[in-house]
């Protein structure tokens, strides 16, 4: 169940046990019947709300510099579990978590993870890494590394198509509606881009994330997932700054305060 | 500073090995040189055409960015030549302009919020906050100037610690706007002058000057421009010139008249002096013959007079006569640059096309009233002490 947070907020922090419960399955006489309504070819998501056992979120996002620092690397999320009854132990086939279907731990590789605030997403993404470590004689500490959704473009391949002169972001677009990812309505915030660009071949043999970078190379905007998993590319600065979302002071007042800042140099 | 943008070209393969097979992960930002704290000469380049059976050696055409200025100051800070799929050379050209980074910038980053201290509304806002959201930082500083500092930042990342009794949020902040640094800020102190006088620099003919004696355009000799007048005094008698039409001025003014010359041979003077002029047009003061002695050197000389009550006009004539001091040899003189305006010195020359230098001043404009070379001219100089807007006040450069 969520967790409380004195003076911070309400947090939650859930993985996807599995899609095994609704899947289609193959010779079932329930789970095998097409156009079923109740279970689905990849099944859907079994949420599991995990937050009172875990010890420790880190979230990272974004780039720290601009001028420094690549846009597009995957945000990551690590949890760290202090797992007092194993239930989040890989060989306990008594824990609630254990998938009888597959025979291993419901939470594994690619399985979703989310964390939420008051409501409001900070990270969405998958697991890349379980790791358990026991300290004797009995203590369980799992910690589990995850990526969003840019860590998937990765392993995904660019198909060849005609390239016509057009926007960055029409390109990028194309290029996002032919890998077939972030297909489901507002899953794609594409800026208005600067950069024109030319009919030149599209690289065949690249990652679709490696591509979308070449074309931000144009570009030199932003390449980011949200906090709900929603794609967004950013154009180049242009102009002035339009509105202020949030304004920092040490002068008191509404202004938010914060602890410790650095003067950045590029 | 200058930019300069010029398009290259090389030979195709070796870029194309560092551009294509080299993984992403591998490339971190891929316009950052050695030193990315300074980057004036960016190489954007565009992918080049596919071979063909006639052209098999293709070359890749590249946009290349300079800032001469910072190449002087910082030494050649350049990026590799990065392939991009822009379609043009000025598409690349516009890319290289914003990526270019004359000076070091500076900004307040990686600030830490701790939510346990907010206020609920505090910790809405920063909960809600995301990558390229807009932040105002403003920080005091005791014992310093300026007492206190805003700068206006974008989102680029951010990272949540939490624990079961606190949340952390650090935002990494970069500069919100780009690096404007060819859109310079302006003077707070600034001074336009008149010159009265048109044609003040002989620049195509004698036109708008009424003359006495041999007096002609000629571009053996010049100050400034092509040409010069030249005053041809035959030994005796009077050689003169003088504004056809009087520039008008205003009674109780002082103003001030210069103008360059030089003699064939060092012989004899040149005299000038102020005419005013009431409304009627009848003369009210014949004013001090000033005597000047030109040599065969461009000299530059100068007479400051307050006109007298009634004036509305005046002449400033220069001439060379027997009875003031013209001597007996035959000689020309050349006359130049010739400024007559409202000033209690004489200040840099000037007219609608050129200036002299003028110390403690940048020249940010000037023009002809009319026609170019016949008629009045005006230019506006910007002290340099009262600059302000520069790169050195962006909010991404500097703490002012």
């Amino acid at each position: 169940m969520a967790v409380s947070i004195p003076n911070c907020g309400t947090y939650t922090v859930e993985m996807d046990y599995g899609a095994s419960t609704n899947a289609f399955v193959l010779d079932s006489a329930t789970a095998g019947v097409l156009d079923s309504t109740d279970y689905f070819l990849e099944g859907t998501t079994d949420w599991q709300d995990v937050t009172a056992y875990v010890k420790q979120v880190s979230i990272n996002r974004g780039r720290q510099n601009r001028f420094r620092d690549p846009t597009g690397q995957p945000s990551t999320a690590t949890l760290q579990i202090e797992d007092l009854d194993y239930r989040f132990s890989l060989v306990n086939e008594g824990s609630p978590y254990w998938n009888t279907a597959k025979g291993r731990l419901g939470f594994e590789l690619n399985s979703g993870v989310r964390i939420s605030r008051n409501g409001t997403y900070l990270f969405t993404g998958i697991i890349t890494q379980y790791d358990q470590r026991i300290e004797n004689p009995n203590r369980s500490l799992v910690t589990i590394n995850c990526s969003d959704a840019l860590f998937s473009l990765n392993n995904s391949k660019t198909t060849y198509f005609v390239a016509t002169p057009e926007r960055s972001d029409t390109r990028i677009n194309t290029v996002l509606s032919n890998a077939g990812v972030f297909a489901k309505p507002g899953q794609r915030v594409l800026g208005t881009g600067v950069a024109n660009l030319g009919n030149a071949p599209v690289d065949e043999t690249a990652s679709v994330l490696e591509y979308i970078l070449r074309i931000n190379n144009s570009e030199q905007g932003r390449v980011w997932v949200d906090g709900s998993g929603n794609f967004h590319f950013d154009r180049r600065l242009v102009g002035e700054p339009q509105s202020l979302n949030a304004t920092l002071s040490d002068t008191g007042g509404t202004a938010i305060p914060y602890t410790t800042f650095d003067i950045v140099s590029n | 500073m200058p930019f300069a943008v010029s398009n290259q070209t090389i030979g195709a393969a070796g870029t194309l090995e560092d551009s294509f097979v080299i993984p992403t992960a591998s490339r971190p930002n891929e316009f950052t040189p050695l030193n990315p704290s300074v980057v004036n000469v960016v190489n954007v380049g565009i992918a080049p055409p596919a071979p063909t059976a006639g052209n098999l050696a293709t070359t890749i055409e590249y946009a290349q960015g300079i800032v001469s200025e910072s190449v002087a100051e910082y030494g050649v800070q350049e990026t590799p030549v990065v392939i991009t799929l822009l379609a043009t050379l000025e598409d690349a050209a516009l890319l290289a302009e914003y990526l270019v980074r004359p000076v070091p910038a500076f900004w307040f980053g990686n600030i830490q919020v701790v939510m346990n201290g907010l206020t609920d509304a505090q910790r809405t806002i920063v909960g809600s906050l995301d990558i390229g959201s807009q932040l105002s930082v403003t920080k005091s500083f005791p014992n310093s100037t300026p007492s206190t500092v805003t700068q206006i930042m974008a989102l680029e990342g951010i990272s949540h610690d939490i624990t079961p009794d606190r949340h952390i949020v650090t935002l990494y902040t970069n500069p919100a706007r780009i690096y404007t640094y060819f859109i310079v800020g302006g003077y707070t102190t600034t001074t336009t002058r008149t010159n009265l006088l048109v044609n003040p620099s002989f620049e195509a003919n004698t036109s708008g000057w009424t003359t006495v004696g041999t007096v002609a355009r000629t571009t053996a000799q010049f100050y400034s421009g092509v040409a010069s007048a030249s005053l041809t005094y035959a030994g005796s008698g009077t050689v003169l010139i003088e504004q056809s039409t009087r520039p008008v001025v205003t009674a109780g003014q002082t103003y001030t008249a210069s103008f360059y010359a030089k003699q064939s041979v060092d012989a004899g003077n040149l005299i000038c002096n102020f005419m005013w002029y009431n409304s009627g047009g009848s003369i009210i003061l014949d004013d001090t013959h000033q005597t000047n002695n030109p040599t065969t050197g461009w000299q530059r000389f100068s007479q400051t007079r307050t006109a007298p009550a009634n004036a509305v006009s005046c002449s400033f004539r220069i001439y060379q006569t027997a009875g003031e001091g013209g001597g007996a040899v035959a000689t020309v003189n050349y006359i130049d640059a010739v400024l007559f305006e409202q000033a209690s010195s004489a200040l840099p020359y000037f007219d609608g096309t050129y200036a002299d230098t003028y110390t403690g001043y940048t020249l940010t404009s000037q023009g002809w009233s009319g026609t170019a070379d016949a008629s009045t001219s005006t230019a506006t100089w910007g002290l340099d002490s009262s600059f302000v807007g520069s790169e050195l006040d962006d909010d991404t450069k500097g703490l002012g």
